[in-house]
């Protein structure tokens, strides 16, 4: 992917910009521009086929040009404008607010989560927004329309950190509430039971819907290269605990490792798309994910 | 000479109390040591910074147990003093280390030595606890010397004294140390030095040493070392003794004149005061004493050089014992500067004149009979007045001859310090006064001379001593108004072996004649004062070689009682005549008077006012230390073996010969490798700590 069509997409450069929904353009139109450019034709977002107009139809949409030529009414066609449902799950947990360089793990599903609106309201796709930590703190409906991107946004900008993690109650409302099939992608660092988690998953399922999780970490969550005697506090519950980072680091690695294991097994079990992210990856990678995904569910 | 060793006193008093303490060729290096600090405050600033980190869950991790925190922490302190010492140990090792031969424990195998050990006394080891630095210094050398060592103490100002010789009496050595005391003599390196190699000479041992233990005053370097070498076969060692921060201020030179008008006698006294170190910046007060009271008080401002004057009106006549004195300092012995003056009466002159018409007087009367402004009382008589009242000066004109007792009594006036001055007229027997003059040891006169007659013109003035003080009057006036005078007789005297000629005739026979006679002169004129012999007394030259003639009579030889430290003293009478000389400490000294009048006084070793008396004679002088010995500037160690051996011809450039040699030392025991050994068995240490360290925080281990 070009370089210069990418340079948005990293969440340090993004960090930069003050304004949420002017990052998210910048990262789809980047993201864009970069699949027009790459081999992946099959998620392009491009033309695809005119249809004839009927009563109804957005009039932007008319080729007016076309009109001109053969004197006939066509609506323009793009690939993927299937009026998928977008249900955007993200955990704003004070474990979220970990970080061991510039981006949050929240800041960083902010910006994925502002990315993934744009896109679909840019493609005419209705989104929603829920916000959890042991319990659901914001919900939005699904729209299309361009100005509930705005409402989305603002509250992304203005949720605020939230408590502990627990899946089990915010994950079975969120899929009691949504009753029409869509897709659902959840955001979170995933500390907190598996077993709830999965159980959410389930319900998710069992409800048609198809789901996305991220797992979203930070760098050091999964390398956890720390060195000599630290203490460590825990974020949401205020525990502290005295370890050899070396020796300690061994242990927490082996542990991750089979905590991702599960994670994958259960979501492939469930049919859920898993992707684990580092708050150090480029979004484009969370967004390629999410297309693949969207068009693996889809056909 | 053979080789060098320098010893600053810190330095070797460490290593005498280390016993076996380092030197280092290159010691600059060991301020790398101070990059020890940064594994230790890295150390402290990563504990710091470690001890609490916030983390998002704790799920994932377990708790390590209390007892692995604990040796983890060892391990670190082990790690963090496995760095330190490292570093240490590679300042050290660029530091180049080595431990002075004489240094070395255990070790039985060097030669005794010969050893010269010369001691400063000069007054400049004064200065507070320099001279007990140099004392320890020179009871440490005695002290770590070999049993078998032979030692000779030599003490030294501007000469040297031998105060012990070789021997392996140590004791005795330590005896004479412990009762050494600075003086207040000059310094001269040269004198001590020489001393140290002849004593050498004879020195038992081959390995010959000379340790010179001083503060290496600048003005002790003389030009005598040009051609001056130690010796091939003799190591040389420097010990600099010396006090930081000096301050001193002391009379660097004075000069003190009096002025006579009519009674009234006014003293001026001009000094230059200089100062060193924190003094060149304060202002000094002078205060003038004068028969042990304050005259007068000056404050001169802080600067290196400062003259100051004082005047002072004699109130008495007779010898004024005075002095300048400074605020205390770091050198006391300079703070005062003693001097003496001798008010005198107006010198008094009798004229003797046995002339028909005395007409000699009456010229010599026109000349200084001036009144109460005159410079001299002036007399005219019999010459038994002489003898009553002690003149000055005694013309003696127009003497047919003269009797044993007149020649008594002239040689008794010269003998007390009084001149007589002879001048002839055609009264004048020139047999008959030819044995008065030899009696006075003069010479012979044979005859009245006529030039005209023998040479067909008149005399003039041939030949003059110019360097002589009566004729400083040609200097000012032109040689040649000295020419225009005609002498139409005169009376040739042939001089004695013991007389000077200051002047002659044309004719080659002598016009002036001058013999010293015990603490006074006789001058002989060999024409008339008056017009009688010559046209003399007519021309502008007259007075003026009156005046001057009679200001040498009066004081031939400028009166001196100032002297400094070492200096004979003159003490002038009759043959044999014994002196009692007083110095300051109170110590009576015997001074014999030798045939030639003169006798001297050498123990002038104290600074102060001394007093001399022979019957009811008695006349006072003043000793000062020489003020060059007071500019406290010093050499270091290479500096003076530069200027001590710069005529050797094997050492061309002394330090690099010194570090040479030092060199050598450090390259036969190249402890840098010991150092090095040290340092990588540390290296494997701390790597293999490290890396087990490393080994459990690889996120691969395990």
């Amino acid at each position: 992917m070009p370089q210069a069509a990418t340079r948005f997409i990293n969440p340090n450069v993004l960090a930069r910009i003050s304004s949420l929904e002017l990052m998210a353009r910048g990262v789809v139109e980047g993201f864009i521009a970069g699949l027009h450019r790459s081999p992946y034709k099959g998620f392009s977002l491009d033309f695809m086929e005119y249809r004839p107009y009927t009563p109804g139809d957005d009039l932007q949409r008319v080729d007016w040009k076309l009109y001109a030529r053969t004197d006939r009414t066509y609506v323009k066609e793009f690939q993927g404008e299937t009026n998928t449902r977008l249900h955007l799950v993200l955990d704003i947990s004070a474990s979220m607010d970990y970080t061991s360089h510039e981006i949050t793990k929240r800041t960083y599903c902010f910006y994925l989560a502002a990315s993934l609106a744009y896109l679909m309201i840019r493609q005419r796709d209705a989104v929603g927004l829920t916000l959890f930590d042991d319990s659901i703190r914001t919900s939005i409906p699904p729209r299309s329309s361009k100005g509930h991107l705005h409402t989305l946004l603002t509250h992304l900008e203005e949720a605020k950190p939230g408590a502990e993690t627990a899946f089990e109650k915010p994950l079975h409302e969120i899929a009691e509430r949504q009753h029409r099939r869509g897709f659902v992608v959840i955001l979170s660092d995933l500390l907190s039971d598996p077993d709830a988690l999965v159980d959410g998953l389930r319900h998710f399922r069992f409800n048609g819907h198809n789901v996305l999780v991220f797992h979203v970490l930070d760098p050091q969550e999964v390398a956890f290269e720390y060195a000599d005697i630290v203490e460590f506090e825990d974020l949401e519950t205020g525990e502290r605990l005295l370890v050899e980072a070396e020796r300690a680091g061994e242990l927490y690695r082996e542990n991750f490792d089979r905590f991702e294991a599960l994670l994958r097994k259960e979501c492939a079990l469930l049919g859920v798309d898993y992707a684990l992210l580092t708050t150090d990856q480029p979004l484009d990678h969370a967004l390629f994910n999410y297309l693949s995904s969207r068009a693996r569910r889809t056909t | 000479m053979r080789c060098l060793t320098i010893c600053p006193l810190g330095r070797d008093a460490q290593r005498s109390k280390a016993g076996t303490a380092l030197s280092f060729i290159t010691p600059l290096f060991l301020f790398g040591a101070a990059t020890v600090l940064l594994p230790v405050l890295f150390h402290f600033v990563r504990r710091m910074k470690a001890r609490r980190v916030p983390f998002s869950s704790l799920m994932l991790l377990k708790a390590t147990p209390k007892e692995l925190v604990k040796r983890r922490r060892l391990r670190d302190l082990l790690l963090l003093a496995l760095r330190a010492t490292m570093l240490l140990l590679l300042a050290l090792a660029f530091a180049r280390p080595f431990i002075p031969q004489d240094r070395i424990p255990f070790v039985t195998d060097r030669q005794e030595q010969s050893v010269a050990i010369l001691v400063d006394l000069s007054y400049s080891m004064q200065v507070s606890g320099v001279f007990e630095q140099a004392r320890s210094a020179l009871v440490d050398r005695i002290d770590t010397a070999r049993e078998g060592d032979e030692l000779s103490v030599i003490g030294f100002s501007d000469a040297a004294r031998q105060l012990t010789r070789l021997s392996d009496d140590h004791a005795l050595h330590r005896s004479v140390a412990s009762g050494l005391a600075p003086g207040y003599r000059a310094t001269d390196f040269h004198a001590p030095l020489r001393l140290a190699a002849d004593i050498l000479q004879d020195a038992r041992y081959d390995d010959r040493v000379v340790v010179l233990i001083s503060d290496f005053q600048r003005n002790g370097f003389s030009g005598s070392f040009e051609n001056f070498d130690l010796g091939s076969d003799i190591d040389f060692i420097s010990v600099k003794v010396t006090k930081n921060d000096l301050r001193n201020t002391y009379v660097e030179s004075f000069e003190l004149s009096t002025r006579r008008t009519g009674d009234a006698v006014a003293l001026r006294l001009d000094a230059r005061i200089e100062s060193q170190g924190q003094n060149v910046h304060t202002d000094q007060v002078v205060n003038l004493n004068m028969d042990g009271e304050v005259a007068a008080q000056r404050t001169v401002p802080g600067a290196p050089s400062v003259p100051v004057t004082f005047r002072q009106s004699a109130s008495r006549t007779g010898f004024f014992q005075g002095s300048l004195s400074l605020a205390e300092d770091d050198l006391a012995a300079d703070n005062r500067y003693y001097f003496t003056v001798r008010v005198t009466d107006r010198p008094s002159i009798l004229a003797v004149d046995r002339g028909p018409e005395r007409r000699d007087a009456f010229f010599l009367a026109s000349a200084f009979a001036l009144g109460e402004n005159a410079r001299f009382s002036f007399e005219t008589g019999d010459l038994r007045r002489a003898a009553i009242r002690d003149p000055d000066i005694v013309f003696a004109a127009n003497f047919t001859s003269c009797t044993d007792a007149e020649i008594a009594t002239l040689l008794g006036v010269a003998e007390r310090g009084g001149s007589v001055i002879l001048s002839f007229g055609d009264q004048v027997s020139p047999q008959a006064y030819s044995a008065a003059l030899q009696k006075l040891g003069i010479g012979t006169s044979d005859r009245i001379v006529t030039p005209r007659a023998s040479q067909g013109s008149d005399a003039i003035v041939g030949q003059v001593e110019e360097r002589h003080p009566i004729f400083k009057i040609l200097a000012t006036s032109g040689r040649g108004g000295i020419l225009r005078p005609v002498f139409r007789r005169y009376l040739r005297v042939e001089p004695d072996s013991g007389a000077s000629v200051l002047a002659t005739y044309d004719t080659g026979d002598p016009l002036l004649l001058e013999r010293r006679i015990g603490q006074g002169t006789l001058l002989v004129y060999t024409a008339s004062f008056s017009t009688q012999w010559t046209d003399f007394a007519l021309h502008e030259l007259y007075l003026p070689f009156l005046y001057q003639m009679a200001l040498y009579a009066y004081n031939p030889s400028e009166a001196q009682y100032h002297y400094a430290i070492g200096a004979p003293v003159p003490v002038r009478g009759r043959a044999g005549e014994e002196w009692d000389v007083q110095a300051p400490d109170g110590n009576v000294f015997k001074v014999v008077v030798d045939a030639s009048g003169t006798g001297f006084f050498r123990e002038t070793e104290i600074p102060g006012h001394y007093a001399a008396a022979h019957a009811r004679e008695t006349f006072s002088f003043s000793v000062n230390v020489d003020p060059r010995e007071s500019l406290l500037e010093t050499r270091n160690e290479e500096e003076a073996y530069a200027a001590i051996a710069a005529s050797t011809d094997e050492v061309a450039t002394v330090p690099e010969e010194a570090l040479l040699l030092v060199q050598d030392e450090e390259k036969e025991q190249k402890l840098w490798r010991v150092v090095v050994i040290v340092l990588l068995v540390l290296f494997a240490m701390e790597s293999h700590l490290a890396s087990r360290s490393s080994q459990r925080s690889s996120p691969t281990a395990g």
